[in-house]
């Protein structure tokens, strides 16, 4: 059921966010239904979290940053995802609101991504004793970063040139292919894993899969207004940037 | 140096020549939509690059060199108990080559940008996918190159006993080029318009070719231990080649629009 | 650790919240810098 809703929101999100990558300007007055929608989830999920959450046993209370770390998954990858979209788009069209639904996906993403590197080892010490260990969950998602990293850098050095947004589209489909096989190489170089096994295969307690499904909800909901604001300031520097030119 | 950008210059038209393979078909029968058909044009270019690099021996002589003073530090530097050695020769063997792919990957435009050569292969009215697969098999067989130079310099300075585990190092070999050579070509190819390429190229690529030095690396490791590497493995290896030198094939095409 | 102030936890959330937070003030930042300036040229 938590699931359902949660799948449901991100299928919704992603459908809302490609809508509005067609105008950004004149789209983004939704965003504000958005947002306000974000805010009333993360309050629900905030009183999840602090009172209708058990305290896990063997953790002790620092299990709850569960609800923060976890939450930060799917808009991680979504952002891999518009950034592969966008690239596809572009390439095919040439139109730039491909390439703005993809350079907003990566900025978006890559904090997402940061949050979980930097969220892991928070909760790491206390439980297991070391800031980072080598295990497929967080090595993964350290190569997932370097490869947004690689995205951003080659976006920044190329600007201004005409093949930037030709160069990001392609980095933005092969870096996105490479996943699957970033993860299947990390599993095999690392063998087993410290990280917890995955709960929703092995089944949480109603309580724990409620409030973590109330913060995925939220955060995708985030995730989405802060790609529609990026799509938009997006459109404003492109509309800029061709004023400029048309001036010159 | 007018030698590479004069070569460059002499076997690049495929649209008006190409080599008498070319011409040969252009007058039989159908072809592809392109003035010359997909295959000739990729063994046009890779025989071109090849040309280039046995003439010169710029690229192959580096790489070489390269790799060999690399694995002599190392070598020295690092721990050298046989258990030891056995536990991360593999591993280092696909970490030099990754380092002295990024030196023939590097130079893998050099001499079209520098011969204005580019300009004829982007007016070319061939399929480019091709002349990315032309291009990425030259890298590609430089690179098997050095592999087998580098497999002989690990046994001489490190003791390493090719001969039982050579047939699936020999594959590991074979794919782990194809996959570098895929992927190097093709963000060599979009660097090489973008400033700090040096820095550039390898930040795009090392995330990306993590999957080719954990296979290529675990096969070999795997052989010479004596043991088969299981064939979910090669699977892998053999889809992750597939899969990049598809979206190359496909994508160079806007790549050298610009 | 079973105090309801554990560092960590509230450190997880804070970090979360302030990043999550700066980037949305600094999109605000640059789009109302952009309305500015087109309203210039206009």
């Amino acid at each position: 059921m938590v699931s359902a809703i949660v799948m449901l929101t991100t299928a919704l999100a992603t459908g809302w966010i490609v809508w509005l990558s067609r105008d950004p300007e004149a789209r983004v007055a939704s965003a504000r239904a958005v947002g306000a929608a974000a805010w009333v989830v993360i309050a629900l999920w905030l009183w999840l979290v602090v009172y209708y959450a058990p305290i896990e046993q063997v953790q002790g209370i620092v299990q709850k940053i569960f609800y923060v770390h976890i939450p930060a998954i799917i808009p991680m990858y979504l952002g891999f995802v518009l950034t592969a979209v966008g690239g596809i788009g572009y390439l095919r069209t040439r139109d730039d609101r491909w390439d703005q639904l993809a350079i907003a996906g990566a900025e978006v993403g890559v904090i997402f991504c940061s949050l979980m590197l930097v969220v892991g080892p928070i909760w790491a010490k206390p439980v297991w004793g070391h800031w980072w260990v080598w295990d497929l969950r967080l090595t993964s998602t350290l190569v997932l970063w370097f490869i947004y990293v690689a995205y951003l850098f080659l976006r920044g050095l190329a600007f201004g040139s005409d093949a930037a947004k030709t160069f990001t589209s392609v980095y933005g489909i092969v870096g996105t292919a490479a996943i699957p096989f970033v993860y299947f190489a990390v599993d095999l170089a690392q063998g087993s894993t410290m990280h917890p096994s995955n709960p929703a295969r092995e089944g949480l307690p109603p309580a724990m899969g409620q409030t973590v499904g109330a913060g995925m909800v939220a955060f995708v909901l985030v995730f989405a207004w802060l790609v529609a604001r990026r799509m938009e300031v997006a459109a404003l520097e492109a509309r800029e940037a061709s004023a400029l030119r048309g001036a010159a | 140096m007018s030698g590479p950008g004069a070569s460059a210059a002499r076997t690049e038209p495929q649209a008006s020549g190409g080599g008498w393979r070319a011409a040969r078909h252009r007058t039989s029968g159908p072809m592809s939509r392109w003035g010359a058909p997909g295959p000739v044009v990729a063994i046009t270019v890779l025989n071109k690059d090849l040309l280039l690099d046995f003439r010169t021996r710029d690229r192959l002589g580096h790489m070489a060199v390269f790799a060999l003073l690399v694995v002599a530090l190392l070598s020295i530097v690092l721990p050298s108990s046989p258990t030891e050695r056995l536990s991360w020769s593999p591993a280092l063997l696909w970490v030099v080559l990754l380092f002295t792919s990024l030196l023939g990957l590097a130079r893998s435009f050099q001499s079209e940008t520098e011969g204005g050569a580019i300009a004829l292969l982007v007016q070319a009215p061939v399929d480019r996918g091709w002349v990315f697969l032309g291009k990425a098999g030259a890298s590609a067989l430089a690179l098997i190159g050095v592999e087998l130079w580098t497999a002989v310099l690990f046994t001489v300075f490190l003791d390493v006993d090719w001969s039982a585990a050579w047939p699936q190092a020999l594959g590991a070999g074979l794919l782990g080029a194809l996959g570098l050579a895929a992927l190097g070509t093709l963000l060599s190819a979009m660097s090489v318009a973008v400033r700090f390429r040096e820095f550039l190229l390898p930040v795009l690529l090392f995330p990306l070719v993590l999957p080719v030095l954990v296979f290529a690396s675990r096969i070999t490791a795997e052989a010479l231990a004596g043991r088969e590497a299981p064939g979910q493995l090669w699977a892998a290896f053999v889809l992750y080649d597939w899969v990049f030198a598809l979206i190359g094939y496909f994508v160079f095409d806007y790549v050298l629009e610009d | 650790m079973d105090e309801p102030y554990n560092p960590y936890l509230i450190a997880a959330y804070v970090i979360t919240a302030v990043v999550l937070v700066t980037y949305a003030l600094r999109l605000r930042a640059a789009r109302a810098a952009l309305q500015r300036r087109a309203q210039g040229r206009s």
